[in-house]
């Protein structure tokens, strides 16, 4: 393990890997900037030039992507008002009106500084917990997969969206395309049509890309808005008294970025909101957050650069994706024959490792690029959208293409945008149908296999304890929404039956 | 939000019956004992109607609150004035086309065309920035997938 460890970390520090990561960070930093233009579609308007990278540069490339695209966010919530991202939503509470004092460097400056320790904290919990959570996942079999897999999607089902019964017609709608295709485990050709694109399945990628990039595109023509910055900002690294103040809330950040993203489908914006609260709760003059104050920018903008290491623990070690990002970053790692897992840590130790240490350079690179280049970068903010929009149809439609030089992957992408289309006006997430197109496969193969194993006697499923685990946690999962729907209620009831008048 | 559970429940109810119609005609058994091909398929289609029975009932439910057919309609922010569903849709369907001009008249000859309708259509107005970009930068991107990223790029039955 340990000579992975090694060969891992100078892979990572290979100069190719290093440029890449920067530009990656670059690219990341800019998307997540731009208001309409998500992290994800970052990572998806580059997927074409990974194909002509080597697995090790390709993935620095992607990582670069997602800590940039984890800090971009809050730029734009800083200085026009407007989260980037989601998860940069809690930092426009503070963030913008520090701009509106003529302080926008310094809410910049802080920003960016919290990203980079929020990261780094969440890059030692990865490097630590993940060798160890391997070596227990590697004991796992079929009924105790087909339990994790049946786990990270029925929390994702079950958290990402407002309704339970519309997360899991999502995962259900997933699933169901998977099975289109040859069988996995006899192959059978499933629902082709005689087709022989269908034979080979439908690909995720041509459907991530339209389940992610239409609609964005979609909503972006709808509004139609150019927005002007101011270019002056004044200082940006912040001065050692900012530092000082920001510490608390940045720990408190960090550790609840952490471990939000290591829970799948929790999200950001439960981590930055939960971090802000927490940071205002222990803070001498919580009455000066919402004014503007250095503390309300650091407490969620180091949870939302933490929740990038903590989703990448699940991924990593157990191929389970903990955010839409990981479930795309998993997409690109299989393009190149590499599938997230205990497995790959035995089988590639070294590009494992160097996944983990290209994630930290990645996290440096995001500072140094961030404070480098903040004044040119912010000013892409009035790029019109006009010259915008048909950039990312025209890299959508050479990403596409590239993988299997296909016209039929740009069709089943235009279909996956009328589907992520008509879900978003059926208020039903696409998140749950991505990681049912990620992991539906699996899932079927471990059931399988699993009742194969067992003569067809689905005990098997409820007498080994992993897998007992597992769906026990699936169960907590599902009830956990109604719980919270249940207490909010109540505690509602007790409000208004002490706020009513008392009778004499 | 009632009116647009039914109309989806129904859609999606009716594409599972289809789809679990189909997964009658899968081999039922194979060699070994494990579940056969249908398995897998009959699993889904079940949990789907199942769900998609919940939906309706909760989409009658809320027809009680429902502003009828008008819930139908794409929300429409109030905060932005500069806000257009006509754009969004004259934008998807010229993605539509675009993605079918394709495979007839190639990446070079349709996304030129394509950059300058998606460009007018947001809102460009300048002829000549607009007929500069739309040849530029589609060349560009051209050029750079094709001779340093040595990618393939779609090339249509008709013009390459």
């Amino acid at each position: 393990m340990n000579g992975d460890l090694l060969q891992g970390f100078y892979l990572a520090l290979a100069p190719t890997s290093i440029l890449a990561t920067a530009l990656g960070a670059l690219h990341g930093l800019i998307c997540g900037m731009m208001p309409g233009l998500t992290t994800s579609a970052g990572i998806i308007i580059l997927f074409p030039v990974t194909f002509i990278l080597e697995p090790t540069t390709a993935v620095a490339l992607l990582l670069g992507v997602f800590a940039g695209g984890m800090t971009g966010g809050s730029f734009a919530a800083i200085l026009i008002n407007i989260p980037g991202s989601p998860s940069a939503s809690a930092t426009t509470m503070d963030g913008f009106p520090l701009t509106q004092k003529g302080e926008a460097g310094r809410a910049l400056g802080v920003s960016i500084v919290s990203s980079f320790t929020g990261g780094l904290f969440s890059f030692f919990c990865l490097l630590l917990i993940a060798p160890q959570l391997t070596k227990v996942a590697l004991q796992f079999r079929a009924a105790d997969l087909f339990g994790l897999v049946f786990f990270g999607m029925s929390v994702i089902s079950a958290f990402a969206a407002k309704s339970l019964v519309k997360g899991l017609l999502s995962t259900f709608l997933g699933l169901m395309i998977v099975t289109v295709g040859m069988d996995p485990l006899v192959g059978t050709a499933r629902f082709t049509f005689g087709d022989v694109n269908m034979l080979a399945g439908i690909h995720f990628i041509p459907a991530l890309v339209g389940l992610f990039a239409i609609p964005e595109i979609v909503a972006n023509l709808a509004e139609g808005n150019i927005r002007s910055v101011a270019s002056r900002f004044g200082r940006v690294f912040p001065s050692w008294a900012d530092i000082k103040k920001i510490r608390l809330p940045v720990a408190i950040g960090s550790m609840v970025g952490t471990f939000v993203g290591i829970l799948p489908g929790a999200g950001g914006p439960i981590a930055v909101f939960v971090s802000y609260d927490y940071a205002q709760k222990v803070n001498k003059e919580p009455e000066q957050f919402g004014k503007g104050c250095v503390e309300g920018v650091a407490a969620p903008e180091s949870a939302n650069s933490s929740i990038a290491g903590g989703a990448l623990i699940p991924m990593m070690t157990l191929g389970i994706p903990g955010d839409p990002i990981t479930a795309i970053l998993i997409g690109a790692l299989l393009v190149h024959g590499m599938a997230p897992g205990p497995l790959l840590f035995v089988e590639q130790g070294p590009f494992a490792f160097s996944v983990l240490f290209s994630y930290f350079i990645a996290i440096c690179s995001t500072a140094t690029v961030a404070f480098l280049g903040l004044r040119v970068i912010v000013k892409l903010l009035s790029i019109p959208r006009s010259l915008l929009l048909p950039i990312i149809v025209a890299l959508c439609v050479l990403g596409t293409y590239a993988l299997r030089n296909s016209f039929f992957d740009i069709y089943v992408m235009f279909f996956f945008g009328l589907v992520a289309l008509s879900f978003k006006w059926l208020d039903i997430p696409v998140v749950p149908m991505l990681l049912a197109l990620v992991l539906g496969r699996q899932l079927e193969e471990h059931l399988r296999v699993a009742l194969a194993a067992s003569k067809g006697d689905i005990s098997i499923f409820f007498t080994s304890p992993w897998c007992l685990f597992f769906l026990c946690l699936s169960v907590i999962s599902f009830a956990w929404p109604f719980f919270l729907e249940w207490r909010v209620k109540k505690r509602a009831l007790e409000k208004a039956s002490a706020s009513a008048p008392s009778s004499p | 939000m009632g009116l647009r559970n039914i109309v989806g429940g129904v859609v999606i109810l009716g594409f599972t019956l289809y789809y679990g119609g189909l997964a009658t005609l899968l081999p039922k058994r194979t060699t070994t004992d494990a579940p056969g091909p249908h398995f897998f398929p009959y699993l889904i289609s079940i949990s789907i109607i199942a769900l998609t029975v919940m939906l309706l009932i909760q989409g009658v439910r809320g027809l009680k609150n429902s502003g009828g057919l008008a819930d139908l309609r794409p929300e429409k922010p109030s905060t932005n004035e500069n806000f257009s569903i006509a754009r969004a849709a004259a934008g998807l369907l010229l993605t539509g086309l675009y993605f079918f001009a394709l495979s007839m008249f190639g990446f070079f000859w349709s996304t030129p065309v394509f950059f300058a309708a998606l460009m007018w259509t947001s809102g460009e107005r300048r002829p000549l920035v607009l007929l500069a970009l739309a040849i530029l930068v589609p060349m560009f991107l051209f050029f750079l997938f094709r001779d340093l990223f040595q990618l393939p790029l779609p090339r249509g039955s008709f013009l390459g």
